[in-house]
């Protein structure tokens, strides 16, 4: 290890906006004189908001300077605003809760919506079971026809209910392949183009993934997701996926070869985004606990968008998108409730603290291995994943990331939760270590290095949960023998001891998606996702943009959701 | 963290060798100890008299713990949301509500000047590299945790030396 210079530290304007005209570097400052609650504009925008609500409903509501500690509201220290990272926009606390945050939501319900389907099983039957030819003009009517049934439009019946393609706008399907010839007669409407959305040696190894084979991207209608499960996703596709073909190919109902086809085109095929749940966890599948961190880091879109950013970028904007999927949603929500864990997530997708301690890193890979991270091919330039790079990569950016905490007291101050600053530091030493090494188990072995460091050096970590996975971390990551565990990329929400601890999972999404930005990969683990949610601008969420832009602008309330009910209620 | 004579896990090594029967949980900026009831007094008594304690920068609290991380106030103090102690006459630290901040207490309860700032540095359990002594200078410390990390990763936790 040996200490490098950055002349410019990315948070510094941050803390100097958030704590105005006050020395970044000054360890003292004055308490219990900022107004209270009262100094937020958004939390007296709260308290009007439930003054008129409860004169309207006549039950109390939002009282915090009642309610809050018998009476003893928050804001005896400065609340603070916070900069989303990378996006210049610096907004209250509050708008990155996911409930007053439309992007936030849209992207998990964008997720959980999706499945791909493979069509050539139904093909195949059609063929051979059934006798029908299947042409691209089949499939190009066919998929006319879905792109009818999918938001939930009749086929085949007689008087049959409908939906109003208002309410559900956001639901389509396309299809992609890795044959050209076929790709070119499919209607351009319906295809996702492999060869316009990625870069040409992306697009080769994508296409090469996918072979001959075709493959439905299904988005079925946010509101119906939202209503109903995940696990509701293939169900609902899987009915609309049936009544097409009969539509399309001109099928009769209730003979044993339908009943072929129907498995074969609507179950054979499905990949979910997320795999079941065991039956105590009580999840579907297309939950979040069942997502891959492999998969994942496919489906944020990054570095496929801005191949020429360093993979440091792409990787920090995974950091957001799954702290706030893994944190905010899963972990703070579905498994806990309460508004507490955002605080925790934010940590590392604001202010721009994480953003500098991974720079940091890339630099010492720069100077000290020679691993140009911002021009990451050919992927030999990866360094290779020894205990001893591991050490002193970690060793140095924990350090480093130490002593920024410690040279700015205001920054402490900011992540002031142990669990904030653990899994910020961490996270910086596991992107550095697989970044480097292009090995996602080298990145966790970093993260808990890290820990471990962390740990000893302050006599502190996170909260209680900490003393469970971070500090047997070390045994389970770049040795998978004392465990007989698995590689990052097949890890997830609920791999053995990653289950129950915030701050965590979606720093170990972007370690696993690091080590293939190192390498310049085309895709991390499942190409199919990785090319599904490569579909701007019908995607409601654009994954293609960087997350935490579209949380800032779900932060500043520019975001357009789907799922909108105004036309079937009153106006407002 | 300013040099406050015992962090956390300090506090839980030291009570897990001296006190019987005590279990002891490590935050990053809280330590709790749950004991039995008839040994409270006496445990809190020691930890309160020894040099574990620094009025200033440690602090005795039950409800919103939130602190730790944070600039001292002016006058040298932890922040405390509730205010459960104050610096009194002649400098002293004396507490006047109880552990959830419910004033007053039957009396003031004074527990001392805070001591100075080369004391709390030279009897301080954490590195701080700008108000204390840095990480990075005790090479030999950074290299024994390096080698539990390396024989974890290799050996699980019965580790072997090559």
């Amino acid at each position: 290890m040996a200490k490098i210079e950055r002349s410019q530290k990315l948070f510094l304007d941050a803390l100097k906006e958030k704590f105005q005209g006050q020395d970044p570097e000054s360890v003292k400052t004055t308490f219990y004189n900022f107004n209270g609650v009262r100094q937020s504009p958004r939390k007296r925008e709260f308290m009007a908001a439930a003054k008129g609500i409860e004169m309207e409903r006549g039950i109390s509501m939002y009282d915090p300077e009642h309610c809050h500690l018998g009476g003893l509201p928050m804001g005896q220290r400065q609340l603070m605003t916070y900069e989303v990272s990378q996006s210049g926009v610096f907004v209250e606390g509050d708008d990155l809760h996911f409930v007053n945050n439309a992007a936030m939501q849209q992207m998990w319900d964008d997720i959980r919506r999706t499945v791909v389907v493979g069509m050539d099983l139904a093909h195949a039957t059609l063929q051979k079971r059934l006798g029908k030819e299947v042409t691209p003009e089949t499939i190009n009517e066919y998929l006319h026809i879905l792109n009818h049934a999918m938001p939930g439009a009749a086929v085949v019946q007689e008087h049959m209910v409908e939906t109003h393609p208002g309410l559900v706008d956001d639901c389509y399907v396309k299809v992609f392949t890795g044959d050209d010839a076929m790709a070119d007669d499919i209607e351009p409407q319906f295809l996702i183009n492999i060869d316009k959305l990625f870069t040409s040696e992306q697009a080769e190894v994508l296409k090469e993934q996918v072979g001959k084979s075709m493959y439905q991207a299904i988005h079925i209608p946010t509101i119906v997701s939202r209503t109903c499960d995940g696990g509701t996703t293939s169900r609902w596709s899987a009915m609309q996926i049936g009544m097409s073909f009969i539509a399309a190919y001109r099928m009769c109902a209730g003979e044993a070869a339908v009943a072929d086809l129907s498995f074969a085109a609507k179950h054979a095929g499905v990949s979910q985004m997320a795999s079941i749940l065991p039956a105590r966890r009580a999840r579907g599948p297309n939950e979040p606990g069942g997502i891959k961190f492999g998969v994942f880091s496919d489906i944020i879109q990054a570095n496929r968008k801005y191949p020429n950013d360093p993979p440091a970028r792409a990787s920090l904007e995974v950091v957001g998108a799954g702290t706030m999927l893994f944190d905010q949603i899963w972990l703070g929500s579905y498994m806990s409730g309460g508004v507490g864990f955002t605080q925790y997530a934010t940590a590392a997708y604001t202010d721009n603290i994480l953003d500098e301690y991974t720079y940091y890193g890339m630099d010492y890979l720069k100077d000290k291995y020679g691993f140009d991270y911002s021009n990451p091919d050919p992927p030999a330039a990866t360094i290779t994943p020894t205990q001893d790079v591991v050490n002193d990569l970690a060793t140095e950016v924990n350090l480093n990331a130490m002593e920024q905490y410690e040279q700015y007291p205001t920054m402490m101050e900011d992540h002031f939760g142990g669990s904030q600053r653990a899994g910020v530091m961490a996270a910086a030493c596991g992107l550095t270590c697989s970044i480097g090494t292009g090995n996602s188990n080298a990145g966790l072995n970093g993260w808990y290095l890290s820990m471990l460091m962390h740990k000893e050096g302050w006599s502190r970590l996170g909260f209680f949960g900490y003393d469970l996975q971070d500090q047997c971390g070390s045994a389970n990551s770049l040795s998978m023998e004392p465990d007989r565990g698995l590689m990052g990329e097949l890890r997830g929400p609920n791999y053995p001891n990653y289950a129950m601890n915030v701050g965590h999972q979606g720093e170990y999404a972007a370690i696993v998606g690091g080590a293939h930005y190192g390498r310049g990969d085309a895709f991390c683990f499942d190409p199919l996702v990785k090319i599904c949610f490569a579909d701007p601008p019908s995607l409601t969420f654009d994954f293609s943009e960087p997350p935490r832009r579209e949380f800032a602008k779900g932060a500043i309330r520019e975001f357009k959701p789907a799922g909108e009910r105004s036309l079937i209620i009153p106006a407002r | 963290m300013y040099n406050g004579p015992s962090q956390p896990y300090q506090r839980t090594y030291a009570e897990c060798y001296r006190f019987r029967g005590i279990d002891p949980g490590t935050l990053s900026g809280r330590q709790i100890v749950e004991c039995r009831e008839r040994d409270l007094e006496s445990y809190s008594k020691w930890l309160l008299e020894t040099e574990m304690f620094e009025p200033a920068l440690t602090s005795i609290r039950g409800a919103t713990v939130h602190g730790h991380s944070l600039r001292l106030a002016e006058d040298g103090l932890m922040f405390d949301m509730l205010q459960r102690c104050i610096v009194g006459d002649e400098g002293i630290v004396t507490y006047v509500k109880d552990q959830i901040g419910e004033p007053p207490l039957d009396r003031a309860v004074a527990v001392g000047k805070p001591l100075d700032d080369a004391w709390a540095k030279a009897h301080s359990t954490i590195f701080h590299s700008l108000v204390g002594s840095a990480y990075r200078d005790d090479e030999e410390y950074i290299e024994y945790i390096v080698r539990i990390h390396s024989l974890r990763t290799k050996y699980g936790f019965m580790p072997v030396e090559e």
